[in-house]
């Protein structure tokens, strides 16, 4: 019997070979539901035999056994159910001119939706959202935000900071406000819960400005929450899943607030590592910049070339320009001799990752401008182009960001980072 | 301040002419005057202890010999360059080719023919850069019995006349050179002999160039110490000097210990193409003016600009082709793209390239115009150029310097980069004793095996290195080689 990953590329592939000039069915769609069994929605040919349906199911159920649901014909269907295929078919996924699948999941819907648009254009003041996210935890991500945030802090910017590694909050407690005292009461999973019950929520109920460092611009910080007894409950009361319409999202409705109320010139996600729905929330599209650690591990490019995928070729495939993005190599050994070797492998594995994930086909029209190529691929700012972060002993442990802020704000490694990420908003400090 | 279209059309008819397709020797001498550069670092080739200038194709080489020989514009350089006022840059100094001398000099066949019949290699390599320098300096001589000698009578491609008959006059062509270098020394004179295009010396003939070149470096290393007005200048190919520096024996290494290197920064890079931009014309010049870019005036040189680093250039670059390659922001800075598009395989960039590349940019623009406000090019009319001198360049190469590319060409047609060295050294030896080369079918590459020929188009930038064994092609070279870069996601 095969395994439920093999029932889909079993379905396209009998569906396929149906499908299509001279075929019997016209188009159709793969419904893989809620629990992994697969159904598809056909439309027949007119030259199509009579016995070709039956045929067909019998096909479909001799090879994909207890994981088929059915055949659906929508010829001769009537009316209400004919709309009903063929808002299917709008609403579903593209694997061919005249295949498409519709995903049906019970979570992480954010990473199975068709991609989106970035939350609002990063231009005519409104601010850039830039998401910061790993596939695996501890490679530094979050001191990376930090060091972007303090940066742009000290040339009198307000950067607004986000915790949205909701299962492990992170970034409140680095960017705290000195004291417990000061510190927010509330966070982001309070807002997102609250928010049908307070539409008109004071914002500042759920942030503090982080504390001592900078003396011209400002840290605003949202944490996850404060991490009592009723944080757990909270949470698992907290749907991330997509809405309709989908401006409608929590997250979304959040960071308009924010926006509006507080005018930052930086909107920051620090992401939860993995495949979450948080992250699948800022990688589907959201952000006008995602910046994506890695290492030279095998597990983390593993992991790395799925969000590649859903930032890139998903959308090439869809029409889409690709999700801004830009990779960080981090936690680059500090022995020069080792980090050569590092960086030439991780450049290597980069390359081959974004080429196969990322980058559209060269076109043949040289005017055509409007995704990433692989042409593109020699420019410095391209996005496979790693910037290092190397892996620095003296924030193995810290007390308080406040030690090391300066740090953070000077390092040669994070300035060059910061000025790439201000640079794709056209934001360079002089 | 925006263009209106006819200012703009005439901007670009000027920026198109700039470069003179990047020839220095296809430019008069009031245009060579206007646009050359006098470049700080390489100033230091005009001091008389540096023997040896080495270079990568394109670099300017045959820049600095004009600048020197033909045009004379060391007074301006001296002028101009702070750098150059502090080397001993002598007031009184003849400038004379020692090579090319068009037919004063042996063709590739009478070369061969000559060291094929010489018992001592060593000796006929010597003796014939000893003969032809005596022709060279016979104006400036005192000796009497040398003027009238046959050696100096006979035409140059008589080699082995000139030769035998150099050798018949014994000891006597040494001390006309002594009496000569004693005269000049007396007047606080100087004679530079230079010596360039040496890697076409023998057409292609590798052994001949080598032998040549060996001679030469074998001579001058015995001779510079002798003579302290008579001196070398030997400008050679930085790959030829690395990849032949054994086979040029123990020689090169004393004249190696005082060499010049033309390489070019980017500050100077972007200098040049300004200098060339704002000395294009008199419309051009103004509307650099107009950006930040300081600029001084020398009535030889005409606008000199001056910048303390790279970026000091940017304003201009970004005033002709906008900040960015792309519709938005994503697609690179222009500053940085033009140099990068315009670099070899090691990275080194190409001074006729970069001003190629803006050339025919214009041209592209006129045909095509895009660009609005006050800028000349967008960056969609750069792109088409890019693939324009690519192709120009390849056949540029292959004309003049490396006549069997074609035959590499042919070997990896269709073929996606990056590629596995394993399979373009499999490629380059299928066939590896047919012909290299379309219109002279007896050249061949410098190379025994593939891997050698691998190695080599790695060393002169046709090819550059990747990790894991992998081998990209530079833009520069990618279009006009016929390949293309693979992979990416498919569009529906």
């Amino acid at each position: 019997m095969i395994h439920v990953r093999q029932a889909r590329s079993v379905a396209q592939d009998l569906l396929a070979a149906e499908t299509g000039e001279g075929k019997p069915i016209e188009r159709a769609v793969i419904i893989d539901d809620l629990f992994g069994k697969i159904r598809a929605l056909v439309w027949l040919t007119k030259s199509a035999p009579t016995d070709f349906a039956i045929r067909f199911k019998v096909s479909m159920n001799e090879s994909l056994g207890s994981y088929w649901a059915g055949l659906w014909v929508a010829n001769g269907a009537a009316q209400a159910e004919s709309k009903l295929y063929d808002e299917l078919w709008t609403a579903s996924n593209e694997l061919g001119p005249s295949l498409r699948l519709s995903d049906r999941v019970r979570s992480r819907g954010f990473w199975m939706n068709p991609p989106s648009d970035p939350a609002w254009p990063a231009e005519n003041n409104k601010p850039p959202v830039v998401a910061f996210y790993s596939f695996k935890g501890g490679v530094g991500r979050t001191t990376a935000l930090a060091s972007f945030a303090i940066q742009r802090a000290r040339i009198g910017e307000t950067v607004a900071v986000i915790d949205l590694d909701l299962d492990a909050p992170g970034v409140g407690n680095l960017l705290s406000a000195g004291d417990p005292e000061s510190d927010a009461k509330f966070g982001v999973v309070d807002y997102l819960v609250e928010l049908p019950f307070r539409p008109r929520t004071n914002l500042r109920d759920y942030c503090h400005l982080a504390l001592n460092l900078s003396d011209r611009g400002q840290v605003v910080v949202f944490p996850a929450g404060k991490l009592d007894h009723d944080y757990l409950a909270l949470l698992a009361r907290l749907d991330m899943e997509p809405t309709t319409p989908s401006d409608q999202h929590p997250l979304l409705l959040m960071m308009d607030h924010i926006r509006n109320e507080l005018s930052p010139d930086w909107i920051l996600l620090d992401c939860r590592a993995g495949l979450s729905e948080a992250s699948g929330f800022a990688l589907s599209g959201l952000a006008n910049l995602t910046i994506l650690f890695g290492t030279t591990s095998p597990q983390s490019w593993e992991g790395l070339g799925v969000v590649i995928e859903r930032l890139g070729a998903q959308r090439v495939r869809g029409g889409m320009p690709q999700a801004e993005c830009l990779v960080v190599e981090a936690m680059t050994p500090e022995n020069t001799q080792t980090a050569a070797l590092a960086k030439s492998t991780f450049l290597s594995e980069s390359e081959n990752v974004f080429k196969e994930n990322y980058y559209a086909e060269d076109p043949s029209n040289d005017d055509d401008d409007k995704f990433w190529y692989v042409r593109d691929m020699e420019s410095e700012d391209a996005p496979h182009q790693p910037s290092v972060i190397s892996y620095w002993q003296k924030l193995a442990f810290i007390s308080s960001i406040a030690d090391v802020a300066d740090d953070l704000a000077e390092s040669p490694e994070y300035n060059k980072l910061a000025r790439r990420i201000a640079s794709r908003f056209g934001r360079e400090p002089e | 301040m925006t263009l209106k279209g006819e200012e703009r059309q005439d901007l670009l008819f000027d920026l198109s002419r700039m470069g003179s397709s990047g020839r220095a020797e296809e430019e008069g001498s009031e245009t060579f005057r206007r646009t050359y550069l006098p470049v700080p670092e390489h100033v230091r080739a005009f001091d008389p202890s540096v023997a040896l200038i080495l270079g990568a194709r394109g670099a300017g080489k045959s820049e600095l010999f004009r600048v020197a020989v033909q045009e004379n514009l060391l007074p301006a350089i001296i002028r101009t360059t702070r750098e150059a006022r502090n080397l001993r840059i002598p007031d009184k100094a003849k400038w004379l080719p020692g090579y090319p001398l068009a037919r004063d000099f042996p063709d590739a066949a009478g070369l061969r023919r000559f060291y094929d019949s010489q018992s001592s290699k060593a000796d006929a390599e010597r003796d014939l850069w000893f003969a032809y320098l005596v022709r060279t300096v016979r104006e400036s001589l005192c000796e009497s019995a040398i003027q009238e000698s046959a050696m100096l009578k006979l035409p140059g491609a008589e080699i082995d006349e000139v030769v035998a008959a150099f050798r018949s006059l014994g000891s006597k062509p040494l001390l006309a050179l002594d009496d000569l270098d004693r005269k000049l020394e007396a007047e606080d004179s100087w004679i530079f002999v230079s010596y360039d295009e040496l890697d076409v010396i023998g057409a292609y003939d590798w052994d001949s160039m080598i032998a040549s070149i060996r001679g030469l470096v074998g001579f001058w290393a015995s001779y510079a110490r002798r003579w302290t007005r008579i001196r070398p200048k030997i400008f050679l190919r930085t790959d030829l000097f690395r990849r032949h520096g054994q086979s040029l024996g123990a020689d090169l290494i004393k004249l190696t210990a005082n060499r010049a290197e033309i390489n070019w920064s980017d500050r100077n890079l972007y200098a040049m193409l300004i200098k060339r931009i704002a000395n294009a014309s008199d419309r051009l010049a103004e509307y650099c003016r107009e950006s930040k870019v300081r600029f001084d005036e020398d009535p030889d040189l005409g606008f000199i600009p001056r910048l303390q680093k790279d970026t000091d250039a940017k304003p201009l670059i970004e005033k002709i082709a906008g900040q960015f390659m792309g519709a938005n922001l994503k697609k690179g800075r222009t500053f940085l793209w033009l140099l990068a598009h315009a670099r070899d395989g090691n990275g080194h960039a190409i001074p006729r390239a970069l001003v190629r590349l803006i050339e025919e940019s214009a041209v592209q623009e006129r045909d095509r115009p895009l660009a609005s406000h006050n800028r000349l090019l967008d960056p969609r009319s750069i792109r088409r150029a890019l693939d324009v001198v690519s192709k120009e360049y390849v056949l540029q190469v292959n004309t003049h310097e490396l006549p069997w590319l074609p035959g590499v060409q042919r070997r990896l047609q269709g073929e996606g980069v990056p590629m596995d060295r394993r399979h373009v050294e499999y490629l380059l030896s299928k066939e590896w004793d047919q012909p290299w080369s379309e219109t002279q079918p007896n050249i061949r590459p410098p190379a025994q095996t593939a891997s050698q020929l691998v190695d080599l188009l790695l060393e002169i930038g046709v090819l550059g290195s990747r990790p894991h064994n992998r081998l990209d092609v530079p833009d520069l070279f990618l279009a006009g080689l016929g390949l293309t870069r693979k992979g990416g996601v498919r569009r529906r």
